[in-house]
């Protein structure tokens, strides 16, 4: 189960085939590229002609078009549109592309090109604005700016710095008259002036106006402002015709967003192939390719090489050879594998724990959320997004699965403790129709029992834990570990069912978790298990710390592991939070249905339960489905795996056809 | 006023104990879910991508919030304080209270730990995206301990229905 088998693999061939095979064995996917054949004198590694940096500027490219597209023309995405997954599309579809390849990349160019130019233009329209807005004090102004003077006089038109009156300026220039000075406009931080003087004078006038912060215009034109302001205004209308011409042509370009992305796409494919082709040592006619290969897929790939001239050898690995891990499950036990992987993959020697986890994840998962109502919602709205989307991508679609098999299971327990939407059924029956419908859970009430549903719950977590451990022996019977097998793992399970067996004949353990109900297990047996549960421990004080030569500390570093029981009651009691969470669900709804029904049953009254009853519903689905997958994870990660598993195992990294836009049909 | 209080401290008890769980518990998840905000909102300056999942790891503090309200809503229906006479005896009222102390005390604390941690592996999920399995996992060890005060919090309650005073 679960773990693929590795081989190594090795296909020599002809080069003149090379680009064929690369590229079939790319389109099957299965084989992960590594050097196992050193490089000699005949066989070496050649640089190829063309750099992978050049594969990545196209894709660079082609993603920016798209870009550029998007902004004009926003591609039709809905709010679930995360889960669609890439389009399938098929190997002639793909053949036949090579034939637009040059018409796609000059697409990609032209969009890139006009864009650039847009922005550009965009650029430009916005000078013209600014030296629109600079000219406007000028308006009035019937000469054109940079007028300096005629025959005989000199002109001065500028602007000085805060506000000024007509006799001020001439009081400030009562040396240098005659002058004539007009205000052409004047705000407080500026006051624009045209003034005449004499040619003769020119040189003290300007000194004068210097001296009180004259200064020229930052525009200058050679016509009047009002003509220029004109211009300009045309000049703009030009950039706009002209971007409006470019956008046009951009959006004609939509309909060819699929051959962009496709060449995207195809760029990528290319990318990977060369440097693969890179890596291979090769002769003046022949090529070997090296790599690991799942055992199950070598007949196909032996079955895809054989129109090649090519020599196929599979060995087993060495024995301390850390292959690269694939899983492959049932298709139910393949919803928990996201749950797996994302804590770590198993290393070597390890099993699989997805298929284990599988029969445990869902009854946690379903404790939790314990409601029908809730757990329908959920098993629908997953049930739905799976059908809608048949190309959903693998680990989403796993993790889709894993809450609509979650949700089955909420909907169990939900029918077991009678909650649907807490106690929606009566409270709505008594409050709206006068008449309290009571729906008898199929099994008993959780909130009125809490302590048998929390003995249920630590009994699950025990079954949990010595699975896990029964996983660990096995694991080392793997390893032909006897004596970690007889004393890491059988002798705990004598000191845990030993300490069980004594705890279940007292009366006191018996009060707390049975109300009071008298010992099934009579006193002389439960001592029988406290004796087997102390030989245990002695065993364990004798055993535990047996790598230490010494036996002063063989025996503390026993006594330390025998202290590893208080894990063990830790661990069980962690378990205790499938009631907490069970009874959250139901709570949370029935604080609705009470909030919604306090206001009569008028008009009023079920307006204001529906919309309550939505609100809370609403958020209490949010947070007890993250809750019951968060803490399901967790009994998992930490109180389960931690008495089996460590992980640690490098995933497996095909050589294959990566792409981001569309997924090839397998034949 | 000395009246007022003779014949309804049981009462007035009662709602001080669902009114610390509620507002200790929802205080703390408070603290927790605003320093996971935080940190979640400077990912999503550099990340925008990565939204779902700190959104999850900002989630986490939320629940001791929640759990406060299971316990304060327990008590208010259980002394009739919403749908009752709600008179009860001043020690049956300070035995609800008692029973609301663990989740109040354990909700706050914890809450605010778990928003530490949260923002922690906010941090991890920045940084490396795929260990967000085990970056969840931080937060959710401190959870427990909420998680072991709102069963205790249930237990006393549900025991205190029977206690006859």
């Amino acid at each position: 189960m679960a773990i693929l088998a590795m081989k190594r693999i090795t296909i020599c061939g002809l080069k003149k085939d090379s680009k064929a095979i690369l590229e079939e064995v790319q389109r099957q996917g299965v084989i992960e590229i590594q050097d196992f054949t050193p490089e000699d004198e005949i066989f070496k590694k050649k640089p190829m002609p063309i750099s992978g940096a050049e594969f990545e500027r196209n894709i660079h490219d082609a993603e920016n078009a798209i870009e550029v597209l998007n902004t004009y023309n926003e591609e039709k995405s809905g709010l679930l549109s995360s889960f669609k997954g890439r389009a399938v599309i098929s190997k002639e579809e793909y053949d036949n592309f090579h034939n637009e390849l040059a018409d796609a990349k000059s697409t990609v160019a032209r969009i890139l090109a006009l864009s650039k130019d847009v922005a550009e233009k965009k650029a430009e329209i916005v000078k013209c604005n600014q030296q629109i807005e600079m000219l406007s004090p000028w308006e009035t102004l019937d000469v054109p700016l940079d007028l300096s003077g005629t025959a005989k006089t000199s002109i001065f038109i500028g602007a000085l710095p805060g506000e000024w009156t007509l006799d001020a300026i001439y009081e400030a220039m009562a040396e240098n008259l005659p002058v004539d000075v007009t205000i052409i406009s004047h705000d407080k931080n500026q006051t624009c002036i045209m003034l005449i003087c004499q040619k003769e004078s020119y040189d003290s006038v300007n000194s004068a106006l210097r001296g009180i912060g004259f200064a020229y215009p930052s525009v200058s034109c050679s016509k009047t402002p009002v003509e220029q302001k004109e211009d300009l205004k045309k000049e703009i209308e030009k950039l706009e015709e002209e971007i409006k011409v470019c956008e046009e042509e951009i959006v004609s370009y939509d309909d060819q967003r699929s051959k962009i992305k496709f060449f995207a796409d195809y760029q990528a494919i290319r990318e990977e192939k060369y440097a693969v082709a890179k890596s291979l040592p090769q002769s003046e006619h022949a090529f070997v390719m090296s790599g690991y290969i799942p055992e199950k897929y070598i007949p196909d790939m032996e079955t895809a090489l054989k129109d090649y001239a090519v020599t196929i050898e599979t060995e087993d690995l060495a024995e301390d050879e850390e292959a690269p891990v694939l899983l492959k499950n049932n298709p139910f036990s393949a919803s928990v594998q996201g749950v797996v992987e994302s804590y770590a993959l198993p290393a070597k020697g390890e099993i699989d724990p997805s298929f284990i986890i599988s029969l445990f994840y869902f009854i946690f998962f379903g404790f939790m959320l314990s409601d029908a109502a809730i757990g329908l919602l959920i098993f629908l709205g997953a049930g739905f997004l799976l059908l809608k989307n048949k190309n959903m991508e693998t680990g989403l679609r796993n993790n889709t699965k894993l809450f609509m098999f979650g949700g089955i299971a909420a909907m169990f327990f939900g029918v077991m403790f009678g909650s649907y939407f807490g106690d929606l059924i009566p409270s709505v029956s008594g409050n709206f129709f006068g008449n309290p419908i009571v729906v008898k859970p199929v099994w008993l009430d959780m909130q009125q029992n809490p302590m048998t549903v929390l003995s249920l719950a630590l009994v699950m977590g025990i079954i949990h834990i010595f699975t896990g451990l029964g996983i660990n022996g096995y694991q080392l019977l793997k390893k032909k570990d006897v004596v970690g097998f007889i004393f890491d793992i059988i002798v705990w399970y004598i000191i845990l069912v030993g300490l069980i067996v004594k705890c279940l004949s007292m009366q006191m353990i018996m009060d707390i978790l049975a109300g009071g109900a008298k010992p099934f297990i009579p006193a002389n047996i439960g001592n029988i298990g406290l004796y087997a549960a102390g030989i245990g421990c002695v065993a364990i004080i004798i055993m535990g710390g047996r790598e230490s030569k010494n036996w002063g500390k063989r025996l503390l570093k026993g006594a330390y592991a025998v202290y590893g029981i208080t894990s063990y009651l830790s661990d069980i009691l962690s378990y205790s939070r499938l009631l907490a969470l069970g009874l959250a669900t139901g709570v949370i709804s029935s604080v609705a249905n009470m909030i919604g029904t306090m206001f009569g049953s008028g008009v009023l009254g079920v307006i204001i339960f529906i919309v309550v009853f939505l609100i809370i519903n609403a958020i209490n689905i949010g947070i007890n489905t993250l809750g019951a997958y968060v803490h399901t994870n967790r009994l998992q990660y930490v109180e389960f795996f931690g008495h089996f598993y460590d992980g640690g195992g490098r995933p497996f990294e095909p050589y294959s056809v990566k792409t981001k836009y569309y997924k090839f049909k397998e034949n | 006023m000395i009246d007022f209080l003779q014949a309804n401290m049981g009462t007035i008890l009662a709602l001080l104990g669902a009114a610390l769980a509620v507002g200790l518990a929802g205080s703390g998840s408070a603290r927790g879910v605003g320093v996971a905000g935080e940190a979640a909102a400077g990912v999503i300056a550099e990340d925008p991508g990565k939204f779902g999942k700190v959104m999850v790891l900002q989630l986490l503090p939320g629940t001791q919030g929640i759990y406060g309200l299971i316990i304060g809503f327990i008590t208010l229906s259980q002394t009739g304080i919403l749908g009752g006479d709600g008179n009860i005896s001043i020690g049956k009222g300070l035995v609800y209270l008692c029973a609301c102390l663990p989740i109040a005390i354990a909700g706050y604390f914890s809450g605010v730990a778990q928003g530490k941690a949260s923002a922690a592996s906010i941090g991890v999920v920045a940084k490396k995206p795929d260990q967000f399995g085990k970056a969840m996992i931080f937060p959710i060890m401190v959870e427990t301990y909420a998680i072991l005060a709102l069963l205790v919090s249930i237990l006393a309650i549900s025991g205190a229905a029977n206690v006859a005073f």
